[in-house]
């Protein structure tokens, strides 16, 4: 049984196909390793914004270090929903250092000042 | 009134504005001001919360705002003078006027000026949707303001109009905030977002890709209601008989980006009409002495690595023009049928370097080979296996091939 998919890791977008554990139509290491990664436990990176109180503004974008569990998406946005931070905020500041249980840091993606 | 003076006045604050202040401070240029009009700096970025930013520069895939941050971060040691909240109102040689609310009205004396307005979006209006106008037409990116910044949601179900990558975004934006998508519409038969997005934005969240579609009616008096969703012909007109009602009560529309340059217009710049920007040389000096321009109000780019890689050459013309003010004897960079624009589309010389042209295919092709030729003569060729409209190509071309004679950039290739 095989299954070809379009590899998310970077813009070329190679179309892979995997059967039985082989591997083809990547163009590189880092697709491969994906394609395998996508058939036993797809991940995505997730990017959304968190409330922002006493900001400049009053969201603050905010990404996974790495990917989550593709499953877990719903329930890591679902954690996103309910945390608060507290201006000034500096990019890369870790917001949660475990997204909805997936052991995943959420990280500021921008920097806001006090208001 | 106030009267300013600066050397250097930069015309937004986004990643073209950003870039090109950092490296005309780089050069050495002292006085330097960013007029920016939105109330931080970042430009479109800062709405740009998903990632895939800055592959090429530093090798990472940074969210819209990371790559941004970076440059703002170096921004604050480099002593560059920044206006927010300030709209530049008009424009004349050496001269800007902008307002804001705590200097009011300003008269800013400049030596040179950096056009980095950026782009605006195409509007229902300028396609002609027919039917009624209600509340609930957006354009993507006006979606994309509202809820990654004001966090507010414009509406529950959703069509989308438009499969380039914004339209593509835009879909798993709404998804993700609890909003339903039911199809994402393309009038051409394939779409020219990125592949890797029609998986992670509309596959991935069951959301219908409908090719060789187009609304061709909106419903609703107050609010939308719905569309009419129709197929198209090969000559892009509706079927007949293949109209479809959607309930919907927010229609987005990503149907194309034009460089914004009201500014530009207003000072007498000569305006490509294919790229909708300033006609510039390979130092994105403009028509008009001492006024450049870069990223998007030249021509909409695909990667903001390119932006900032422009921006920097931007940086360096503006650096030397301030010292001293070379002749400018110019040839044309005209191009052959299959190539719908190059930016630069002149060149003054004597050329130092490298010349970098940027320049897109009008349809997609397989086998390309871009050739840069002089009189008849080849200069220069580059192929490449795949090239599509929707990736800017790059050649770089050292500038002692370049006769002082007009030139001319081709292209052959089979269609896809």
């Amino acid at each position: 049984m095989s299954k070809t998919m379009t590899c998310i890791v970077c813009p070329m977008g190679c179309p892979i196909t995997v059967a039985q554990g082989d591997v083809c139509g990547h163009r590189c290491a880092r697709g491969k390793e994906w394609a395998l990664k996508e058939t036993t436990n797809p991940v995505r990176m997730l990017t959304t914004t968190v409330a922002l109180e006493d900001g400049e503004l009053g969201l603050l974008p905010v990404r996974t270090e790495t990917p989550v569990p593709k499953g877990m998406l719903l329930d890591c946005l679902n954690h996103t929903r309910s945390l608060r931070v507290k201006a000034p905020v500096k990019v890369g500041q870790i917001i949660c250092s475990d997204l909805a249980g997936t052991g995943v840091r959420l990280r500021a993606a921008r920097s806001i000042g006090h208001s | 009134m106030r009267a300013l003076q600066h050397e250097l006045v930069i015309i937004g604050g986004g990643p073209a504005g950003l870039s090109a202040a950092l490296e005309a401070r780089r050069l050495g240029v002292r006085d330097i001001l960013i007029v920016e009009r939105d109330r931080s700096l970042g430009g479109i970025l800062q709405q740009c919360i998903h990632n895939g930013f800055g592959l090429h520069l530093f090798g990472e895939e940074l969210t819209g705002g990371e790559y941004a941050q970076r440059f703002i971060d170096q921004l604050e040691n480099e002593g560059i003078a920044i206006m927010t909240d300030t709209m530049v109102m008009a424009l004349e040689s050496g001269m800007v006027s902008a307002l804001n609310c705590s200097l009011g009205v300003m008269e800013i004396q400049a030596g040179a000026v950096i056009l980095a307005m950026g782009c605006r979006e195409r509007t229902r209006g300028a396609i002609n949707i027919p039917g009624t106008r209600p509340a609930g037409v957006l354009t993507a990116g006006a979606a994309q303001r509202l809820i990654n910044i004001e966090g507010l949601l414009p509406g529950k179900r959703a069509v989308i109009l438009g499969s380039g990558d914004i339209g593509l975004i835009m879909a798993r934006r709404l998804t993700l905030e609890g909003a339903i998508v039911e199809a994402v519409a393309e009038l051409m038969p394939w779409s020219n977002g990125l592949a890797r997005n029609i998986a992670q934005c509309l596959i991935d969240y069951d959301i219908p890709l409908r090719l060789s579609h187009t609304v061709t009616n909106i419903h609703g008096s107050k609010r939308l209601e719905g569309v009419t969703l129709a197929m198209v012909d090969e000559k892009y007109r509706p079927v007949p008989g293949s109209e479809q009602f959607i309930p919907c009560d927010l229609l987005l529309l990503s149907v194309g980006l034009i460089p914004e340059n009201e500014l530009s217009r207003q000072l007498g710049v000569s305006i490509d009409p294919v790229t909708g920007g300033p006609v510039v040389d390979q130092h994105l000096h403009t028509s008009v002495d001492g006024v450049f321009a870069c990223g998007n109000a030249v021509h909409v780019h695909d990667l903001v690595d390119f932006v900032t890689l422009e921006s920097r050459r931007a940086a360096a013309g503006a650096a030397r023009w301030l010292k001293c003010h070379p002749p400018r004897h110019s040839v044309a960079v005209s191009t052959g049928e299959k190539i719908s624009y190059v930016v630069p589309q002149f060149l003054s010389l004597p050329a130092e370097g490298d010349i970098t042209f940027l320049f897109r295919v009008k349809k997609p092709l397989n086998n390309a080979r871009f050739s840069l030729s002089a009189g008849g003569k080849e200069l220069l060729h580059r192929m490449r296996p795949v090239a599509l409209p929707a990736e800017m190509v790059e050649m770089k071309v050292p500038a002692d091939l370049i006769p002082a004679e007009n030139l001319l950039l081709e292209c052959r290739g089979e269609e896809r």
